[in-house]
């Protein structure tokens, strides 16, 4: 995506509603969904220091990642990469068909030296309809789904700091939740609830 | 970055209004840095877009914050913050202006 055509999506954007956009990452936006951004030519190139893709092989150090218009990438990660997957972690929580967003360098050889990774990351809007000692329930869009409760998830009742206490989240609210989408489920870990 | 294609003085004065803004006082603790991303003029308004500081985040995501300002009078008209949406490969964007 070249600059001027940056500009106006993220000018679109400002101007337009709240909501979803469909964009692989800010710099890869080919498409978008909503009516103020319908008419943009957003059929550009892409944000050189953003990756995103599935994760199709994992080793040692880097990631191999089929990129949305299929491009396989290997992705570099060292020990100064931040990887988070529901939280903070490394590479060995990475798993083939995760799906990744990336930052980093591309490198002259066609690699991608990563400086932060996000597995499988969502940010769900959506009502509770449910909840136990283990799990919330929720309806986004109409789809029920499932939020499974870590020792570690935390809520943030009226952005107030993080809260271990999870009993201020009850049926009936709409919340916004932030986790890592298990690939190919409505089900995500979650690692924050804004309440 | 710093090679916009603006007038030094037009990105000094939509930079000033933009950081004038409440939405950005509130907003400052979350930004990566106070310089801009980039910063540009389109129709009439001043458009200023922060990177949000994913290290300072609970979680930790990546995140912007766009602000629209009024040349005219320096006014907010619209403040955006982009994340990670509900699904890969989406953006979710909410409005800053009415937190």
């Amino acid at each position: 995506m070249d600059t001027m055509n940056r500009r106006r999506f993220l000018a679109a954007t400002a101007l337009g509603g709240a909501g979803v956009v469909s964009a692989a990452g800010l710099g890869m936006l080919s498409t978008a969904t909503d009516a103020e951004a319908a008419d943009l030519d957003l059929a550009g190139q892409l944000d050189p220091n953003f990756l995103e893709g599935r994760v199709v092989s994992v080793d040692a150090s880097s990631l191999i990642v089929l990129t949305p218009d299929l491009v396989m990438r290997r992705t570099l990660v060292t020990n100064g990469t931040q990887v988070w997957k529901v939280r903070d972690t490394t590479l060995e929580a990475v798993r083939a068909d995760d799906h990744l967003y990336a930052r980093g360098l591309p490198m002259q050889d066609g690699t991608f030296a990563a400086d932060s990774i996000w597995i499988n990351i969502v940010n769900l809007h959506a009502e509770v309809v449910g909840v136990d000692a283990s799990t919330l329930r929720f309806n986004h869009h109409g789809e029920a789904w499932t939020g499974h409760l870590q020792p570690d998830t935390v809520a943030r009742y009226s952005m107030r700091a993080p809260s271990r206490d999870l009993s201020g989240v009850t049926t009936g609210q709409h919340v916004q939740v932030v986790g890592a989408w298990r690939p190919g489920t409505n089900e995500v870990d979650v690692s924050t609830v804004f309440a | 970055m710093a090679a916009w294609d603006l007038p030094p003085d037009v990105v000094t004065v939509v930079v000033a209004r933009a950081k004038r803004s409440a939405v950005y006082r509130r907003a400052r603790p979350q930004l990566a840095s106070a310089c801009p991303l980039d910063v540009w003029v389109a129709d009439g308004l001043g458009f200023v877009q922060f990177e949000l500081d994913d290290t300072r985040r609970q979680p930790a995501v990546p995140g912007w914050l766009v602000l629209a300002v009024r040349l005219g009078d320096g006014a907010p008209v619209a403040a955006k913050i982009l994340e990670p949406g509900p699904d890969v490969a989406t953006m979710s964007v909410s409005d800053a202006l009415v937190e």
